[in-house]
């Protein structure tokens, strides 16, 4: 008996000791109205799939660990911190985990790493974002927000796990492709070496600087529509004052320079021009001599100039989202 | 006073004046009409009517060149006016003036006959009148002259001068040797090749330039009278003093031989283009070696007609000259600064008003 209640306690100390991981609370689309689905996308038989195969969370919690691969007191540490960044900057940030296994047709696609590569990130990308879009996630009209995916099944490519972010609403509007890549290469080793807690508060913290310094230059001219996608702004008409600056000053001093010059009107005579008697000249020694020769060469540069701009990408929601692009790791 | 009278070597000059056919009266030369008109009679004379009743008006028989007449003058000299008897000081290089108790036309004899009598002349085709009008109507087209510095009141002195010119024909002859380029471009795909052809080019001949005028006198000032230039070489006449009357008129103080330089250097500059330009088919030209050489071929002293226009304005002297024969006026006017400063402003403001409503037009249509 002594032994029995001696084992018992000791089965009680290693799992106080053990890491605890809780699994999020999900719920039966089919159970809920439209699908559970309260955003205002047209659920038809072309998105009913994504739908039903999304989970469906209560929206109030803001770590989705389905790979459990943080504890419970990682994901309250990360919870303090998303807080604080919502109260900030009145945007979500989402943090979701899963073993999202990838097709077999996916195979198919390992003989080109750009081939694979584009459709890891198709796969992931319709993921994440279908999780976003068919829960009650986002702020404002546009429904901003930040999601972090990370999927931590092998892709049978290059047989590693992958992540990747995603925004959405207004949140696009913080992120040109720079930024992208350096908050997803900050976070690489500590994702890659399994430091989650690590990694994701790196990721929080450099979004956190990113969206306090405010929109990049290069998306200045942009805003997010109701559907999510990036606009273009109405072009507007900005004073160019100091090229015209330039232009009339440079024009006034050659004017004035021209009126000033009507006042002086003696000049030093250099030329006879006028006292030459044309039919008295006599070119009578007419030498041509080559002496060498050079040539010079420049090729046009193939690269296309300008700025294609920015676009959002549809999810099967029909609504936009950016992302970074991705890390295999 | 003593010192000056010092200065003043006394030298009696036999003077020279038209007097008119009819009356005897001192008569002048019109330039508007080309003839003599006398202001008491009224009567009118033509050059050949001039030299049939007046042994004077026949200058050339006076002012035949006397070699070797050549001695050294004093700074000043006097004359008797042969109208009213007054004695008259002027200057070594004055040849023709005015008495300044009468206002009769003195012709000094003696500076222009020998070596410094003229060969050939242009008579005065300006009036006084129109060197006036040109003054005054100076601020057409010119937004910075001072408000009233073109008032008539400002002219302080106006004279009609015949200025003493040495005209040279000259040949310039020689070779001159370039570095020049021809320039070929062609594209293959999207590469655009520039080929440079550098070559040797000589240019040699020789060319002429006739009459080629420079001033005379050390009075007046050289740019001044480059920039009357041009006179018609067509308009030149047989030195004859009648033409002097109602005018000045300076006898050179520089040799031709110490002046040539100036043609030299003028007809140079002319035919190192002229040979420069023959080499067409060259982008770009630049002489290395130059082997020109001007030589003077005939030489003639002439006097040729100028309105000297002396004006004050702001305690400041300004000189203007208009060629007697064509009109031209010359000048530097002072600048109105407050009109520059003005100008400046409104100019900008126009200009960059155009500009931002062209980038406006262009962004609209863009």
């Amino acid at each position: 008996m002594k032994r029995k209640l001696l084992f018992f306690i000791l089965l009680l100390l290693i799992i106080s000791i053990l890491p605890v991981h809780a699994k999020p609370e999900t719920y039966d689309r089919n159970t809920l109205e439209d699908y559970g689905v309260r955003k205002n996308w047209t659920i038809n038989e072309n998105n009913l799939n994504n739908v039903l195969r999304t989970y469906a969370v209560n929206a109030s919690e803001k770590i989705y660990d389905f790979s459990e691969i943080l504890t419970e007191d990682e994901e309250k540490q990360l919870r303090e911190k998303i807080d604080a960044f919502e109260k900030k900057h009145h945007m979500e940030l989402i943090i979701l985990t899963d073993s999202y296994e990838y097709p077999e047709s996916l195979k198919n696609s390992c003989y080109s790493d750009t081939m694979a590569d584009k459709e890891i990130f198709r796969i992931n990308d319709e993921y994440a974002a279908d999780f976003y879009d068919y829960n009650d996630f986002g702020m404002d009209y546009n429904m901003s927000g930040i999601l972090i995916f990370r999927n931590t099944a092998i892709d049978p490519c290059f047989d590693a796990m992958y992540y990747d972010m995603y925004t959405f609403g207004n949140a696009q509007l913080y992120f040109d492709q720079s930024r992208y890549d350096t908050v997803l290469d900050a976070i690489f080793d500590d994702l890659h070496s399994d430091n989650y807690l690590s990694g994701f508060e790196s990721f929080i913290s450099k979004v956190d600087s990113y969206v306090t310094s405010g929109k990049p230059s290069a998306l200045e001219q942009y805003y997010v529509d109701e559907s999510g996608y990036l606009q273009k702004l109405p072009a507007t008409y900005h004073v160019p004052w100091g090229m015209c600056a330039a232009v009339s000053g440079v024009i006034t001093l050659i004017v004035i320079l021209i009126l000033v010059h009507k006042n002086k009107m003696v000049h030093k005579a250099v030329q006879a021009s006028a006292y030459l008697a044309k039919d008295t000249v006599h070119i009578t020694n007419r030498q041509d001599v080559f002496v060498t020769s050079h040539v010079t060469s420049y090729t046009e540069s193939d690269s296309s100039s300008g700025g294609g701009g920015f676009s959002s990408h549809g999810g099967s929601s029909g609504g936009g989202h950016s992302s970074g692009g991705g890390r295999h790791g | 006073m003593a010192k000056e009278e010092e200065m003043v070597k006394e030298k009696e000059e036999q003077t020279l004046e038209n007097r008119c056919p009819a009356c005897k009266a001192s008569i002048s030369f019109d330039a508007k009409s080309g003839k003599w008109k006398c202001e008491y009679c009224g009567s009118s004379f033509t050059l050949e009517e001039m030299q049939a009743h007046s042994d004077n008006a026949s200058g050339e028989k006076k002012n035949q060149k006397k070699e070797g007449d050549s001695s050294d003058h004093t700074q000043y000299v006097s004359y008797h006016c042969e109208s009213c008897g007054a004695e008259i000081i002027a200057d070594e290089e004055t040849a023709a003036t005015f008495c300044i108790y009468c206002g009769n036309t003195a012709i000094l004899q003696s500076k222009l006959s020998g070596k410094f009598s003229p060969d050939q002349m242009i008579p005065f085709q300006k009036e006084k009148k129109e060197a006036v009008d040109a003054f005054k109507s100076l601020a057409k087209g010119r937004p910075f002259v001072p408000k009233d510095f073109t008032h008539e009141a400002n002219i302080e002195k106006i004279r009609g001068v015949y200025i003493p010119f040495w005209l040279y024909d000259v040949k310039v002859s020689g070779d001159i040797v370039m570095n020049a380029e021809t320039v070929e471009r062609w594209t293959v795909g999207k590469t655009h090749y520039t080929k440079t052809n550098v070559f040797k080019v000589t240019r040699g001949g020789d060319m002429m330039f006739q009459k080629v005028p420079v001033d005379g006198s050390s009075h007046f000032d050289n740019d001044i009278m480059n920039s009357i230039e041009p006179f018609s070489n067509q308009k030149l006449i047989p030195y004859n003093h009648a033409y002097l009357s109602g005018f000045y008129a300076e006898k050179y103080d520089e040799e031709g031989d110490k002046v040539f330089s100036e043609a030299s250097n003028r007809t140079l500059n002319t035919a190192r283009g002229v040979l420069k330009d023959d080499a067409v088919l060259y982008v770009s030209k630049t002489i290395v070696a130059d082997h020109l050489a001007a030589n003077e071929e005939a030489r003639s002293y002439v006097l040729l007609p100028v309105w000297m226009v002396n004006v004050k304005y702001k305690n400041k002297m300004y000189i203007f000259a208009m060629n007697g024969e064509t009109g031209k006026f010359v000048g530097n006017i002072p600048l109105d600064l407050g009109k520059v400063f003005l100008y400046t402003i409104i100019i900008f403001a126009i200009v960059m008003a155009i500009s931002i409503a062209i980038t406006y037009g262009i962004f609209i249509g863009g």
